[in-house]
């Protein structure tokens, strides 16, 4: 391998490394950052949900009793297309409204009733589907319920293999201008770098010296070429004086 | 030259790397080596870095914006419904209780609102909830009585609210590009290395030939490149060489061969010795043979 596609290696690789990574992070960046607006999106439509649910409940109204409520759900699930389903339910763990009318009733997921022990936002994947949720308080601030939104992940999945596109191509553009004029720069190096070496063999073969700066090797080359020209022309007379013995003989 | 220089100088010599030849050791090569890995892989990696980094960071505060402005519109249209309610049962604004909770209640809940503000029609503000000073942008909606505006919502969103992951975006991409540049140092040293020990090679090999008049062999080449192509330079001179001593031997053996009263024996002998053309020992080659 010559030096300069050592040196191309040398220059190239760690910039395809270095602007690989740089997409990576940039992809987990913007999936992060996506996953933040989601949850901002649904935690709204959580808390309007929760303000209307605690509004009837504070005024006395058992949680099915808020007659509205079936409608309102349905409505927030036709205005957002990634909405999988909304869901209330009781302390007790069985679904009062939903947007899929055949869940009316049927027990929901232990795991939400385990979550409405907190009064915080919480958020469970499964099956490709997030879930966040909330809880619904009595007007005595005890978990009367939750309600719960699950979005799919579908959507997600689709906008992010987008994004990774993107960053594959625009990274991947700028790597390939970036590494070819590193490969270029490097090749560049490589000739200044054997340049003496090139010199030195110019030296012994051309009878003119090359035009350009001093070298390192350039006076040692000189000397190894008079003394090439010593031996050539010692063997030149050994050979003429020998043909004279010839001739005596 | 008299047979003593003569014997001298086809004695073989020893390698003198710098003493005989402008070659200022591998210190220099190596360095020159290492730094321009570093550097070159610092400044491209670095300006393409710095432009995907900026690119990637617009790209995604206007799709965050986007996002956050409709969640802004729907939550002032949201909060001027509940307002709108009271007004209409005739409660004013003004005597509302906890307005300011109910604001930060909303705010807390969406991460990327960074104020929300109820005013009133004379432009007082009846409630602020705010979490920092970051400009952005402001959807409104008017809570309405009679048809006559009487107050309005004002909430405002702000990427910069989300976009807290650049900084770790950024500081990754330092890294990466921090840790490419000494990778590359580390691998120039190694190129380095390798070249000045063929810079040291050949520095010996020209001492060498020089002092030995090409008898010394030449060190095992690099097969490609200008380094080897100077090698090969060399060797090929002394191939040349090597074939005219081998005719002069050739010719001194075919009067020797006839020389059978020995008159001649003692003159060619000096003429060897005078010219320092010592009988060449075969090629490892022409042994094998």
């Amino acid at each position: 391998m010559t030096l300069a596609s050592r040196l191309m290696l040398v220059t190239v690789l760690p910039i395809l490394a270095a602007l690989g990574i740089v997409g990576i992070a940039a992809f987990e960046t913007r999936d992060r950052i996506d996953a933040a607006v989601e949850e901002t999106r649904v935690a709204h439509l959580l808390g309007m949900l929760q303000a209307t649910g605690q509004a009837n409940l504070s005024i006395g109204l058992a949680l099915d009793q808020i007659g509205l409520m079936q409608a309102r759900i349905e409505r927030e699930k036709a205005a957002d297309q990634a909405i999988v389903a909304i869901d209330v339910f009781g302390a007790n763990g069985r679904a009062i409204y939903s947007t899929d009318r055949g869940a009316l009733g049927e027990p929901v997921g232990e795991d939400w009733v385990a979550r409405i022990a907190d009064s915080d936002l919480w958020r469970i994947n499964a099956g490709g589907d997030a879930t966040f949720g909330v809880r619904l308080e009595n007007d005595l601030g005890k978990p009367a319920g939750g309600i719960a939104v699950t979005v799919a992940d579908a959507e997600r999945a689709d906008r992010s293999l987008g994004w990774a596109l993107l960053i594959a191509s625009h990274a991947g553009l700028a790597a390939i201008l970036v590494g070819l004029v590193g490969a270029l720069l490097a090749f560049r190096f490589a000739r200044r770098m054997t340049r003496p070496f090139s010199r030195a063999a110019d030296i012994l073969t051309a009878p003119a010296p090359p035009a350009g700066r001093e070298g390192a090797f350039d006076a040692a080359a000189r000397a190894a070429r008079t003394a090439w020209q010593q031996a050539d022309q010692a063997v030149e007379v050994g050979l003429a004086r020998l043909e004279a013995l010839d001739n005596v003989a | 030259m008299s047979p003593e220089a003569s014997q001298a100088a086809m004695a073989p010599a020893e390698p003198a790397v710098t003493a005989a030849t402008g070659w200022r050791g591998p210190g220099r090569t190596v360095l020159a080596c290492m730094a321009f890995a570093f550097l070159s892989v610092a400044v491209l990696s670095g300006a393409a870095a710095f432009l995907l980094v900026a690119h990637f960071e617009r790209e995604v505060q206007d799709g965050a914006r986007r996002e956050l402005g409709i969640i802004g519109a729907s939550v002032a249209r949201s909060l001027a419904q509940q307002y709108d309610k009271a007004v209409r049962y005739g409660i004013p604004l003004e005597a509302l209780p906890g307005i300011g909770d109910h604001l930060a209640a909303t705010l807390d809940a969406a991460d990327g609102l960074t104020r929300i503000a109820l005013i009133g029609a004379d432009g007082r503000r009846l409630g602020v909830a705010e979490r920092n000073a970051a400009d952005g942008d402001t959807a409104v909606a008017a809570i309405e009585a009679n048809g006559t505006a009487v107050a309005r919502i004002e909430v405002v969103t702000s990427p910069a609210a989300l976009t807290g992951a650049f900084d770790a975006f950024r500081l990754t991409a330092v890294a990466a590009v921090a840790a490419a540049s000494l990778a590359a140092a580390l691998a120039g040293l190694f190129v380095g290395r390798h070249l000045a020990r063929r810079e040291a090679a050949f520095a010996d090999t020209l001492t060498l030939l020089a002092t030995t008049r090409f008898a010394a062999p030449v060190p095992a080449l690099p097969s490609h490149g200008p380094v080897a192509l100077a090698f090969h330079r060399f060797e090929d001179a002394q191939r040349a060489l090597r074939e005219r001593r081998l005719a002069f031997d050739a010719y001194a053996d075919e009067l020797l061969a006839v020389d059978f009263d020995e008159r001649q024996r003692p003159e060619i002998a000096g003429i060897r010795a005078e010219l320092g053309l010592e009988r060449l020992a075969p090629a490892p080659g022409a042994e094998a043979e």
